[in-house]
């Protein structure tokens, strides 16, 4: 039992996160993170995949399992939630990356933290990031690619 | 009959009267459903917000919250060393839809983690932790309902809960650099 439950809660875990994902990235206008190009069918899609993933997981078993027989105990909810959680957010940027490619192709507007995915898509906003932190090579001062520098007039 | 019991017993009249009732009551007094609906609510705030301070608010809310969680638990887990109190359905004839759990019914715990949880979030955003004040509150009646906890129980842990909830609260404010330092890295890597 502990092999296909703790399975069947991975699973729960991260197509109900992969939904809420879909549905917070709609109401924020998050566009780099939607997995399909309109607002209004990716917060549906979302609700179906948080209703979808309950219904499956408490209609299709008996799922009120103790931890010693099978279930899963507080830490191991913990660690399998945060395990479904990561595996979620990870596909849902790099497939919304590959969904958007074109989002944020011109100049990227300098946002920080997550409003920057409302213009780009994830990869193109992390490797903005790493082009604004990484040290130029014979410098030891970082640049910020494509900005001018007060300093030297670049 | 101790006036914990008769509320218990009165209460547990209910199973078995309604088949639609005895589903929601399964469901409710899962270990699995509320508090993933819950995890899932924090997940959802760390992203919400008008705007990057409010945003900010909830994330810092959602990091009290985990740690809040940690801690109630492990002050459970320290009362159970020193305190036993039978469950309700083995000192009284109790219908239960949950297994028989054979710890200690006096703290609850689910009422600590998620009240803990639930106010961690209530003490930086009033409006957004409501819906979890009401999942909280619904998985201790559930708990009485099925027979697992006492009244006493389900308020001991609640009241654990909501100590410990304050005390991380505050105990961030002293360590606010670091606070400070986890947001700025996930803002880096355009996670918060």
């Amino acid at each position: 039992m502990t092999g296909p439950f703790i399975l069947d809660y991975f699973i729960l875990v991260f197509l109900a996160a992969s939904g809420l994902f879909q549905i917070v990235g709609a109401y924020r206008g998050l566009a780099g993170i939607l997995l399909l190009r309109r607002r209004s069918w990716s917060f549906l899609l979302g609700l179906v995949l948080l209703v979808g993933s309950f219904t499956w997981f408490f209609l299709s078993d008996d799922r009120n399992v103790p931890d010693t027989a099978g279930g899963l105990n507080g830490n191991q909810q913990f660690a399998y939630f945060f395990a479904g959680l990561a595996a979620a957010l990870s596909s849902t940027l790099a497939i919304a990356s590959l969904v958007n490619r074109r989002l944020g192709a011109a100049d990227l507007p300098p946002e920080p933290g997550l409003d920057a995915l409302k213009w780009s898509n994830y990869l193109r906003a992390l490797l903005h990031t790493w082009r604004q932190v990484r040290p130029r090579s014979g410098s030891s001062a970082p640049s910020v690619a494509g900005c001018r520098s007060p300093n030297t007039g670049e | 009959m101790s006036l914990d019991a008769e509320i218990v017993t009165w209460m547990n009249q209910g199973i078995g009267m309604s088949y639609a009732l005895d589903r929601i009551a399964y469901l409710l007094v899962s270990d699995y459903f509320l508090p993933l609906l819950m995890s899932l609510w924090g997940v959802g705030l760390w992203f919400h917000g008008a705007d990057a301070a409010a945003r900010g608010a909830n994330q810092r809310g959602v990091l009290a919250s985990a740690i809040s969680l940690g801690f109630a638990n492990l002050a459970v887990l320290l009362l159970n060393q020193h305190f036993f109190r039978d469950r309700p359905f083995v000192d009284h004839d109790l219908a239960n839809l949950l297994y028989a759990p054979t710890d200690s019914s006096f703290p609850a715990n689910p009422s600590a983690v998620a009240f803990g949880f639930a106010m961690a979030v209530w003490l930086k955003n009033r409006r957004d932790a409501a819906p979890l004040l009401i999942l909280a509150a619904l998985w201790s009646l559930a708990r009485v309902y099925n027979g697992l906890h006492y009244p006493s129980d389900v308020l001991g842990g609640a009241l654990i809960g909501v100590a410990v909830a304050c005390l991380v609260t505050v105990g961030m404010r002293a360590i606010d650099p670091v606070t400070v330092r986890v947001l700025d890295a996930a803002r880096r890597l355009h996670l918060a």
